[in-house]
């Protein structure tokens, strides 16, 4: 059986098979119903075909813009959440180690102009504003109280025995 | 040839997609991210470095690394450890050893050290604190 020749994309029709103003979306749908006939018999239920076709692409491609559209908004609220509550859980152990450490921003012993770590030398309430003004955010400080909220607790000594000093960020 | 081309076409089009839902769930898990590591160990440091400070404790850990009772320094640690949160102690000083408030099975813990001065010996104190995973 010999095949007929196959024309090329964009090569002239050849005259009497196809009118010159034939434009390439009917094109579509005549290969789309050729492929149709192709495999059913019933030339009625092919009329048509490639209406069907495209509206099915068209609601898939809805659908994945969609899906994507929601994905990527829920991911990108979660991403904030999460760095915001990083930014906090950060911010709380450094006011919580300058509790520590330092007795001009927090709470350790000083004298002389040097401080001793881990010594409470008390002010809990003055180092609690002092870090807030450091740190741009509002930073609660506790000695021996349960706190709630994003919290940091470290130990220090008072006299000879050890209390639990507080940074707490709203 | 053109089924191949077809093929080829959709395979690349799916990978495509599959690469989009890959990226866009990446974000989630950076929300994952913690300090608590290093919360926990400044912890173990601070049980350390209060224990080796204060004469009182020093003089309970010697008296506990020479044999004697435990009591005064599970009073002591269980206080503190229920100010802090649940977490689990292990205190050893010398070849003795106590745990303070290990209810159940932790799965991360970090270790701080002091060498403490028991009359003329150096006796190693070591405190583990566990946590929930």
């Amino acid at each position: 059986m010999a095949s007929k020749p196959h024309r090329r994309y964009g090569a002239p029709a050849p005259a009497g098979r196809m009118p010159p103003h034939a434009s390439s979306k009917a094109m579509t749908a005549r290969r789309a119903s050729r492929i149709c006939r192709a495999f059913s018999n019933d030339g009625a239920a092919c009329r048509g075909i490639f209406d069907f076709d495209a509206v099915v692409a068209s609601v898939l491609a809805a659908t994945v813009l969609f899906m994507g559209m929601t994905a990527f908004s829920t991911g990108a609220h979660s991403f904030a959440e999460g760095v915001s509550l990083l930014e906090s859980e950060r911010t709380a152990i450094t006011a919580a180690d300058y509790l520590v450490k330092d007795c001009d921003l927090g709470v350790a012993r000083c004298e002389l102009g040097f401080a001793y770590p881990h010594e409470y030398g008390g002010r809990i309430g003055d180092a609690g504003r002092a870090l807030s003004n450091a740190t741009g955010k509002k930073v609660r400080t506790y000695a021996n109280e349960s706190a709630e909220g994003i919290c940091a607790k470290r130990l220090m000594l008072n006299g000879t025995r050890a209390v639990v000093v507080v940074a707490c960020v709203d | 040839m053109r089924r191949l081309k077809a093929f080829l076409l959709s395979t690349e089009a799916l990978l495509s997609v599959i690469a989009a839902a890959w990226l866009l769930s990446q974000p989630l898990a950076a929300s994952e991210l913690s300090y608590r590591d290093v919360y926990r160990h400044q912890l173990a440091q601070d049980f350390a470095e209060v224990s080796a400070r204060s004469a009182e404790t020093r003089a309970a850990l010697c008296a506990f690394a020479a044999g004697g009772d435990e009591k005064e320094l599970k009073e002591y640690y269980g206080e503190l450890l229920s100010k802090l949160g649940s977490y689990c102690l292990r205190v050893e000083a010398g070849t003795e050893q106590t745990d303070v408030g290990c209810a159940g099975g932790r799965a991360f813990q970090v270790t701080a050290s002091r060498a403490l001065l028991c009359g003329e010996e150096f006796v190693d104190a070591r405190f583990t604190l566990s946590f929930d995973a």
